[in-house]
């Protein structure tokens, strides 16, 4: 077996964390000076192999310790103890453009970028017409990086970081920098990079990228490593964390109001928290307000983590605070981006709600499946007198955040929303 | 151990000397790109300070230097501030060398050592171009060094190491205890006037003179006035002396340097 790239025999990082700047100087330069700091743990006993043309995704949630395992590896971090052992040149997309210089062309940069991670410069000027093709900003090469817009100069930054031929290449989140073509022509190039046998390490909160490239992945909590596999478990396992989060964060202070199980007399509920909790997103004439919402599994729990294609209930609770003759009620699933990917009413859906009196309530409830892409989604909610109408009674964004798993079978999601398809095969 | 401790320094200049070379280049570009007299601004300031310091100290004060001649003043100076403002001014610059390129030393896997070291070589470098004002005027006044003007360059070489073991110290120091940079340009001032440039060495009184024995800068700014204006090579042992410091505070420097720049990335 041939020798690993990246080696890191029980690591630990701890930064010195110092009340009063002073404390430092006093510390570094009286010796017997009491000590002054706290050590804050950031890494603890990580031990790691990645083998050469792996590709290791790290994921976790902010503060795990994803950035100083990079910043180990990459040489600019020493741990405070263990052993990090790091084969080949490293080109790391920690920041991309670190080192440019705001006065001096694209050109320049890119040469003196290369410099400074040890690139002869013939070398660098050889590579200078891909580079240039890469990023596509044409002209502007010439001209000083001051001048170029914020995505022209991190696209540069992006084309001299993976162009220099690294044996190892770290990626913090610099993937989803660009438009949209620029990203797929960076995930094209990633992969070229992997059939070459560079090594990659990736950190990123977008699953889809880890999954798409990881040959495996491990997944990061308060500095240790909780669990390592394949892409797709460890992308679940992410899921399942990050929705226990957010259902703790969201968790109403007193007692949770308790549903009632598999009652045929759906009762009205209000959500205390849920005014405070939108109060920016929300906007309407008032005449009627939205007073809880709620997401329903199919074992008539509510929850905010379900399974891609689950089935699920959307229950919207409505108080009138006028007379109503009549009105629609609405919801939609935003994702990350505040695209709305799904959404009805229940005019489209062929439904007419009863005239409603002032002080009365109403409970509407909608069914449907979540066949979407792993990931994150708002749901906002309206009531409406008409479909016709501009003045909601009521419109909240925001209302909840749903988190949505991979399927357990493994299968890729292709695009946004997945629709049912037949596939039939015709051998001649 | 000993011995790598001893040639690690020596090490990283060859072995960075592509990003050295790149940095100095950028460094004098960028300094002076966006001014309009450009580097016109490296002769203005050692020119303003000789016109100011000769009035202040020949004129007012009435210091004279060996001959009676207020040109004889202004090159007596002038050949002392020229080596003395590419010793601050490196020094200087050093201190804040490393804060200016956090994202390069926070981010990537990137040679600190060099940040320090490359401000010392511009500066020595604007230096050359004083000198080139200085040979000028002594050229049409009459007084064309001879050849022990080349021992310049051998002078330049203790001098160099000199500035960047100091700048490696004080620069790795003002990234962790910014007071360092109040301390330096305070000190500086200090040293200047411990430092026999706007007066003569043969003014002091006897019982201080030991102090200027210990003052590396003193010597540098005699040696550059024997080999500039009075055609003398350096004495050897003096000459030797020299270079065993500069040789040390190098070494030291270095020592110094490389065991803080681990806490670089954890305090920029």
């Amino acid at each position: 077996m041939s020798e690993p790239v990246i080696e890191l025999e029980h690591v630990s990082k701890s930064y010195k964390i110092y009340r009063n700047p002073r404390h430092r100087a006093v510390e570094m330069l009286l010796p017997g000076a009491p000590v002054l700091h706290t050590n804050f743990p950031a890494l603890q006993d990580i031990n790691l192999r990645v083998e050469r043309g792996e590709t290791l995704g790290v994921v976790g949630a902010n503060g795990s310790g994803k950035s100083t395992m990079l910043q180990i590896v990459a040489g600019i971090v020493r741990p405070t103890s263990g052993r990090a052992t790091v084969r080949g040149r490293v080109s790391s997309l920690l920041e991309l453009g670190a080192g440019f210089h705001p006065e001096l062309t694209g050109r320049e940069n890119v040469e003196m970028f290369g410099t400074i991670i040890g690139v002869p410069l013939q070398e660098i000027r050889r590579r200078l017409p891909d580079i240039e093709r890469f990023a596509g900003i044409g002209e502007f090469i010439t001209q000083p990086v001051k001048v170029y817009s914020s995505g022209m100069f991190v696209r540069l930054a992006f084309a001299a970081a993976i162009h220099v031929d690294p044996d190892i290449i770290l990626v913090d989140e610099a993937l989803s920098v660009g438009d949209a073509v620029f990203q797929h022509q960076c995930l094209l190039r990633i992969r070229q990079m992997q059939a070459n046998g560079t090594t990659i390490v990736c950190v990123s909160h977008d699953m889809g990228l880890i999954k798409a490239i990881s040959s495996s992945v491990v997944l990061l909590n308060a500095g240790r490593i909780i669990a390592e596999g394949e892409a797709a478990e460890m992308a679940s396992l992410y899921f399942a964390r990050a929705s226990a989060e957010i259902a703790k964060a969201e968790a109403p202070e007193g007692p949770v109001p308790t549903m009632a199980p598999e009652s045929e007399t759906v009762s009205f509920q209000t959500d205390a928290s849920l005014d405070a909790r939108v109060r920016v997103f929300r906007h309407g004439t008032g005449a009627a307000k939205i007073r809880s919402i709620e997401l329903i599994d199919s074992c008539s729990r509510p929850t905010t983590a379900v399974e891609f294609n689950d089935e699920v209930m959307l229950r919207v609770h409505v108080e009138y605070l006028a007379d109503v003759p009549s009105s629609i009620v609405g919801f939609g699933f935003r994702d990350r981006n505040g695209t709305e990917l799904v959404g009805t009413n229940t005019f489209e859906e062929g439904v007419t709600l009863p005239s409603r009196v002032a002080g009365s309530t109403l409970v509407v409830e909608f069914r449907l499946r979540l066949p979407l892409i792993p990931g994150t989604y708002s749901v906002s909610s309206a009531i409406a007198a008409d479909r016709y109408t501009r003045a909601y009674f009521d419109w909240i964004d925001n209302a909840l955040v749903v988190t949505v798993s991979p399927p357990p079978s493994g299968k890729a999601i292709h695009g946004q929303v997945w629709l049912p398809v037949d596939v039939s095969v015709h051998p001649s | 151990m000993v011995i790598d401790a001893l040639v690690a320094p020596f090490q990283v200049l060859a072995r960075q000397r592509p990003v050295i070379t790149t940095f100095v280049q950028r460094e004098i570009r960028t300094r002076y790109v966006t001014s309009a007299l450009g580097v016109g601004w490296a002769l203005i300031r050692p020119l303003s300070l000789l016109v100011l310091y000769t009035f202040v100290f020949s004129y007012v004060l009435k210091v004279k230097f060996g001959g009676n001649s207020r040109s004889d003043f202004a090159f007596n100076l002038f050949c002392g501030l020229v080596p003395w403002l590419a010793f601050s001014d490196g020094i200087t610059r050093a201190t804040t060398a490393i804060a200016e390129q956090a994202p390069l030393v926070k981010r990537v896997r990137f040679p600190s050592e060099i940040l320090p070291i490359h401000q010392v070589l511009v500066s020595l470098a604007l230096e050359s171009l004083g000198l080139v004002i200085l040979l000028a005027a002594l050229i049409v006044v009459g007084r064309a060094p001879g050849w022990p003007l080349l021992t310049v360059a051998a002078i330049a070489i203790p001098q160099f190491l000199f500035t960047a073991g100091i700048a490696w110290a004080v620069g790795a120091l003002s990234v962790l205890v910014p007071d360092t940079r109040q301390l330096v340009s305070f000190g500086l001032v200090f040293w200047m006037y411990a430092t026999p440039i706007v007066y003569p060495l043969e003014i002091v009184p006897e019982q201080f003179r030991w102090l200027y024995q210990l003052n590396p800068l003193a010597y540098l700014v005699g040696a550059y006035r024997g080999a500039v204006l009075h055609h003398q090579v350096p004495a050897l042992v003096p000459f030797a002396a020299f270079c065993a410091t500069s040789l040390v505070i190098f070494i030291a420097g270095y020592w110094v340097f490389n065991r803080l720049k681990y806490e670089f990335a954890d305090v920029l």
